[in-house]
């Protein structure tokens, strides 16, 4: 099997991230937005993992096992307040939330 | 083990806290009164306070070191000065909270462990010694911020700011760990020595080393609300419960600030940085001095009290970034003078004003409304004399009138910076000057309105409540004590800035800690490593050891 | 008296501080005369602790004349490389200082016994003035400029709380905030000095450090340029503190406070702190003959365009409030000009007399139920003689009519102005090595440019250039002199307004018959012996206050300048002069002769209190006329010029940042390159937290333009 090279891990990731980031500054749906972050945060794993075989490190892919377990406590963060959020407004649209402004 | 346990005390003290107050309270029958937990997590904050001073006063005593699970955080002064500062500020928050999250319906158990979780982050990031702990010490301070912002679930304000807050603060931590990806493939590890070690070796990849530090510098700078990363604040200082607003200007802001000089100094800074750092100070003091001007300008123009404090927080993170320039510039440049206490100084005085500030418009909030305006703020110093003091007192304080900590902590600050390069930042300085003297005027404004406007008709409804006089009483004390006796707060931070492992010093632990059958370097809590290495005739004497704690 | 007042000196600076908190916390629960008494004796005892200084200090300079007490509360903070200290330091001049201070502080807390009996606030009144009289003491008395500065803002924020102290008025309140801002503007160049000095002087700006650093014959550091940097930045902060131009704006309004806050802060001693804070650093400001000269041409434009404006008000508080302006002016003509001791001695006549003035005529608008208008008055002398009689003295003092106070202290001020000159030598010799390495700098820079290297420099090359530049800046110095001819002129006219404006004041008030209505007049009644005693005291100093300081016998009758000498000593080293006898006789007839002359004008003019003749120099004088009436209009110009672009300025931003870069430009511009990118067309979002977003990622490119 022939190594993959590490630039291409690379760009694949970045690519993702920025991806995510678009996903996050375009969708008006905060699942959607939220799913656009756990797609940048994948990004940063990939870019991790890649490092770590590339180098045959091993630190890596600890971080990596710890940002897979910060982004579930996000996420579920994150969907206990789309509830809150809709139980109030009965919406799940970020532009339909601008009471506070100026 | 037992050492570890020891030494993470006072953040073991937090941690026990948040979980038995979230076991305890799902016991309680929902009639229960909850306002206890405000008195126990006082308590529990002020346990470790003085865990910490205990640590500060007899660490070195025991000889232990400084570093605790396999060097992931290490807890030496630096560490215990704001675990200590972030501990007072939980502690009054605390306080400040129960009569008014009642009002607002929301006093349950979970707030209170929310806090304590908040307050664990705080201390965990601060104390990091690798990028892994920094982050999930960040991570377990955001979210608790992020649910505290939010917990008035009736009140739309509240939702929206924690929503917003939410979202832009994930984005944020999703730039840190790309940021933090670059430097682990750039040095191979995610310790802060092994890094900054990495990086001091010639042939550095300059494009990887600035996208990191980009990535991790907006990270942060979006915490510390920072221009143009600051766009958060405001909406989630106006909708977050007002005690959360005072912990998130006073001990997250301090955090924040702690976590960014170590990871500029420990790991980044040194000889690594050398290929960017004609860039680095250059570009600190320019956002400096951006977001100073923009956040008081803002402020200018603001109706509501809390959304002027926040705006005006904007404004002292610019102050604070810039005392930041010493600690990245470029030690090998004539002039260089190491950088002091001045930025945690500066935060200790902040956070007291600040937390004063909000905890005297915490009153304001009877009946589940938020009202911080001027027509709701006249009257404040007939009717409630004591709100109304602390209230002026943290204006005075905030405006930087001279016996309070203001003129000092820019003094500090000022000092520092002048200290790179041969004064090359006067005229950031000089715009300092100018800012601070705009901004008095909007403080100022707030204070007329507590003393000298004719009283309305009908007297408003203040919350009085004795815990949350206490939250300003000590607010007010620790101003007045660090305005007329900044010596001690001043050297404590001196001591702990020093405490951080320099650039100069890393090099000489690595070899010792590298050598075969070697002792890991026995570093003495009260006898910070980078100390003799850094300038010894500039070492301060070795004061009485009494943290920020006591003061 | 062998005993030492080291030990009191925190007490006399103490006394007002306790009284100001007792009678600020618990003042509401007090009786009347319970807060008169705490207030009154606060202050007695500071003053009588000020004289018993005095006198230990009197004799302790017979056996040495340097000598001074100082007093070390404690390191207030010490880090890194500079220190400040919570210190005292009693010598000539500050005591002096706290004498006034002290003394014109208590006549007038005596005089608001009676003044403020009416008011509600009574006790939040005594509260405030003792907090002043502590400020002021603070800004006097200490031992370093980080002392002075704190009194300096301590004194500010007394006034503004006493200027807006009937605050439910709002004009009254505007006029704190008028105050407050300009003097934050002073404060700029202040502060911003004193980090400097911080630096210049190894991290201390303790004065006697101060003065060792800066009385060497010979400093290998200092660059002329600098020194001139750091005393024009130093005079910004004395404009704004003691209202000169461009800064004097917010006084005239300041009248809106109290009377009795007038006499003291506004005339006699807050606003003399600037005064008082360049002759401390005479040692400083006589390095650089230029910022001097900048002080004295402010000083003599101040002293004439107030007093011109004087001429025409009609408010019995702005026409004072104007004079004050004039006679600081004066001060300053003094300071720049290098006769310090003459400044301070026209400060502490000036305290007396203004003070007095101020204070009469708190008695007259007490009187008169708070009338103020001139035109409204007339003919009082019969009702208040012992107001008239100690006005009527204050009045001739402040015209500088011989043998009373004014005459002699500006006197004093015009013959010096005339008469002194820089000490170039001395002064080309303390800069010396600046001098080098300047020429160093310069011939490196011509000789690099060339393409030679550092090498190839001639060491004849720096001594010519070196040279060169020596000679330029004495040329520069001598080129000054002119400016003392038109400074002296300047006060001769200034002299002139101030005898016709005063006595125009008293006649219309004092003389002739009365124009008000009828119940008032009826209703008018003498001051009451409290009142009146304060007044009597101060026309009694206004008459032998100026005697201390007789010119006559080579000045060894001039007590008040032997005295100050000690502190004075460098300055009057590098800024000096002799007047021939003769000279300063005829001056001293000339300038007597000009007060004669606005007297006899305002005489000729207004005596009866009013006159057919005056609105008719008014008419045909036309748009002058207006222009003095309307105090040549600079309020409206700082208005136009100044407040409202910074008001533009702020809504512009606000417009700017949050809605056309946050809602337009961050939302729509990028949205339309990432409509490209995504290739979907979709409708560019609007949402708020998106917009953040974009200012996030902005943000973030911005930085990586600035890396990459």
């Amino acid at each position: 099997m022939t190594a993959i090279p590490l630039a291409h891990l690379l760009i694949l990731a970045a690519a993702l991230f920025t991806l995510g980031m678009i996903g996050v500054m375009t969708r008006r749906n905060v699942l959607v937005m939220l799913m656009s972050v756990e797609i940048m945060l994948n990004a940063v794993n990939l870019t991790l993992v890649a490092f770590s075989r590339y180098h045959g490190w091993t630190e890596g892919h600890v971080l990596a096992f710890f940002i897979i377990a910060v982004a579930a406590a996000e996420a579920a963060v994150g969907l206990a307040m789309v509830l809150a959020v809709f139980r109030l407004k009965q919406t799940v649209y970020v532009d339909e939330l601008k009471l506070l402004k100026r | 083990m037992l050492h570890d346990l020891v030494l993470t005390a006072p953040l073991l003290i937090l941690l026990f806290a948040a979980l038995f107050t979230l076991v305890v309270d799902a016991f309680l029958p929902s009639s229960a009164n909850r306002s206890f937990w405000g008195y126990f997590g006082a308590a529990a904050s002020a346990a470790s306070v003085l865990a910490a001073a205990g640590l500060w006063k007899f660490g070195g005593a025991l000889e232990m070191h400084t570093t605790a699970f396999s060097h992931q955080l290490s807890m030496g002064p630096y560490s215990l000065f704001f675990i200590a500062l972030t501990g007072i500020c939980a502690m009054v928050t605390h306080l400040s909270s129960p009569k008014y999250m009642s009002e607002h319906g929301s006093g349950w158990g979970e707030y209170y462990a929310l806090l304590h979780f908040a307050a664990f982050g705080m201390g965990a990031m601060v104390a990091a010694e690798s990028l892994l702990t920094l982050f999930v010490g960040l991570e377990i301070m955001s979210m608790a911020i992020y649910v505290l912002v939010a917990i008035k679930r009736t009140s739309q304000a509240s939702v929206e700011a924690g929503m917003k807050y939410f979202i832009m603060g994930s984005v944020a931590s999703a730039f840190l760990l790309y940021g933090m990806a670059f430097l682990y493939g750039l040095s191979g590890s995610t310790g802060y020595l092994e890094i900054s070690l990495a990086l001091a070796k010639p042939g550095v990849n300059t494009l990887w080393l600035a996208l990191a530090v980009l990535l991790t510098s907006a990270a942060f700078l979006f915490k510390v609300a920072a221009v143009p990363f600051h766009m958060w604040t405001p909406d989630a200082y106006e909708g977050a419960p007002t005690p959360i607003t005072g912990l998130m200007s006073s001990a997250v802001k301090a955090a924040g600030f702690a976590a960014l000089l170590k990871f500029l100094y420990a790991c980044l800074g040194g000889p690594a940085m050398s290929s960017l750092h004609a860039q680095v100070p250059a570009l600190f003091a320019t956002i400096a001095v951006v977001t100073m001007t923009v956040g008081n300008l803002l402020a200018l123009t603001q109706k509501s009290a809390k959304r002027t404090l926040a705006y005006s927080s904007i404004a002292h993170a610019g102050y604070l970034l810039l005392g930041c320039v010493a600690f990245v510039a470029d030690p090998n440049l004539p002039g260089y003078q190491q950088p002091t206490g001045a930025v945690p100084f500066y935060l200790v005085g902040y956070a007291f004003a600040s937390l004063a500030g909000f905890s005297a418009l915490t009153v304001l909030g009877k009946g589940g409304e938020e009202r911080t305006d001027e027509e709701q703020i006249i009257g404040l110093g007939r009717n409630y004399p004591f709100a109304g003091a602390v209230l002026a007192l943290a204006m005075i304080s905030l405006a930087g009138v001279p016996p309070t900590l203001g003129f000092f902590g820019k003094l500090q600050l000022a000092r520092d910076v002048l200290g790179v390069e041969g004064g090359k930042y006067l005229p950031y300085i000089i715009i300092l000057v100018l800012n601070s003297v705009v901004s008095a005027y909007y403080y100022l404004r707030i204070t007329v309105w507590v003393y000298m406007r004719p009283e309305p008709k009908q007297t408003p409804e203040y919350i009085r409540e004795t815990s949350l006089q206490w939250a300003m009483g000590i607010a007010a004390v620790g101003i007045l004590l660090v305005g007329i006796l900044p010596q001690r707060a001043l050297q404590l931070g001196a001591r702990g800035v020093a405490s951080i492992r320099t650039p100069a010093a890393l090099q000489s632990l690595r070899y010792e800690l590298a050598k075969p059958g070697a002792q890991p370097v026995a570093q003495p809590v009260a006898q910070p490593v980078a100390q003799p290495l850094a300038k010894a005739a500039e070492a301060p004497a070795p004061v009485e050891a009494k943290p920020a704690a006591e003061n | 008296m062998d005993w030492n007042p080291s030990a009191f000196l925190p007490l006399i600076v103490g006394m007002p501080l306790l009284g100001g908190i007792i009678n600020g916390l618990f003042g509401k629960r007090f009786s009347r005369q319970m807060v008169y008494f705490i207030a009154n004796t606060a202050v007695l005892t500071s003053f009588l602790l000020a004289v018993m200084g005095f006198f230990a200090l009197r004799q302790a300079t017979v056996a040495n004349p340097d000598a001074a007490f100082r007093t070390e509360l404690f390191h207030w903070i010490a880090a890194g490389n500079y220190s400040f200290d919570m210190a005292f330091l009693l010598d000539p001049l500050s005591s002096v200082m706290i004498m006034v201070v002290t003394g014109v502080g208590f006549l007038v807390h005596l005089y608001s016994t009676t003044y403020m009996h009416e008011d509600p606030g009574y006790a939040r009144y005594f509260a405030y003035l003792n907090l002043f009289i502590f400020s002021m003491l603070m800004l006097v008395l200490g031992k370093n400029l980080a002392m002075l500065f704190i009194g300096w803002e301590g004194v500010g924020a007394c006034s503004y709380l006493l200027i807006g102290f009937w605050f439910k008025d709002m004009d009254k309140a505007e006029a704190g905030q008028k105050a407050f801002v300009v003097n934050r503007i002073g404060d700029i160049g202040f502060v911003v000095a004193i980090f400097l000095l911080l630096a210049y002087g190894n991290g201390s700006v303790d004065y006697d450090n101060l003065k060792m650093l800066f009385s060497d014959q010979v400093h290998t550091l200092a660059h002329a340029p600098t020194i001139t940097l750091i005393c024009l930045l130093l005079f910004v902060g004395a404009a704004g503190k003691s209202a000169q131009i461009p800064l004097y704006v917010w006084l005239p309004d300041a009248m809106a406070g109290p009377t009795p806050v007038s006499a003291l802060i506004h005339a006699a001693t807050m606003v003399t702190a600037g005064v008082y804070m360049i002759a401390r650093l005479n040692f400083l400001f006589a390095l650089s003959p230029h910022a001097m000269t900048v002080v004295m041409m402010v000083g003599a434009l101040t002293a004439v365009m107030a007093a011109s404006i004087g001429l025409v008000q009609n408010d019995i508080k702005k026409v004072l409030a104007y004079s004050t302006v004039s006679q600081l002016g004066y001060m300053f003509i003094a300071v720049g000009a290098g006769a310090f001791a003459a400044g301070v001695f026209h400060l502490f006549t000036h305290a007396f007399f203004k003070a007095c003035l101020f204070l009469g005529a708190g008695a007259v608008i007490h009187a008169m139920h708070h009338e103020q208008d001139i035109r409204n008055m007339g003919g009082l002398r019969k009702k208040l003689p012992k107001v008239h009689a100690t006005f009527l003295i204050a009045c001739i003092a402040i015209a500088g009519l011989p043998p009373l106070a004014g005459f002699f202290s500006k006197d004093a001020i015009l013959a010096e102005t005339l008469a002194f000159h820089p000490e170039t030598e001395k002064l080309e010799k303390y800069f010396e090595p600046g001098f080098e390495r300047q020429a160093e700098a310069q011939v490196a820079t011509e000789a690099l440019s060339k393409g030679k290297t550092l090498g190839d420099i001639d060491k004849k090359d720096i001594d010519k250039k070196s040279a060169e530049l020596k000679k330029d800046y004495i040329e520069s110095i001598h080129g000054l002199g002119l400016f003392r001819k038109i400074a002296f002129g300047l006060g001769l006219m200034a002299a002139l307004m101030t005898a016709f404006y005063m006595f125009r004041l008293y006649f219309m008030t004092f003389t002739g018959e009365y124009r008000g209505d009828k119940h008032t007049w009826d209703h008018a009644h003498d001051s009451p012996w409290p009142m009146a005693s304060a007044l009597i005291i101060l026309a009694f100093l206004s008459v032998v206050g100026g005697w201390l300081g007789m010119p006559f016998h080579h000045g060894e009758w001039n007590k008040f300048f032997l005295w100050l000498e000690p502190v004075l000593s460098r300055g009057k080293e590098l800024v000096h002069g002799h007047l021939e006898p003769a000279m300063e006789y005829g001056l001293m007839a000339g300038s007597t002769l000009v007060a004669a002359l606005g007297v006899g004008l305002a005489w000729a003019l207004y005596n009866g209190g009013t006159s057919d003749k005056a609105p008719q120099i008014a008419k045909a004088s036309g748009p002058i006329y207006g222009l003095l009436l309307n105090k040549y209009w600079v309020d409206e110009l700082y208005f136009a010029a100044i407040i409202k672009p910074l008001r533009a300025v702020s809504q512009l931003l606000f417009q700017l940042v949050d809605r056309f870069l946050v809602d337009a430009l961050m939302v729509r511009g990028p949205g339309l390159i990432l409509l490209g990118l995504s290739n979907v067309g979709r409708v560019v979002q609007n949402g708020e937290v998106q917009a953040y977003l974009v200012g996030l990622i902005v943000g973030v490119a911005a930085l990586a333009w600035y890396f990459i």
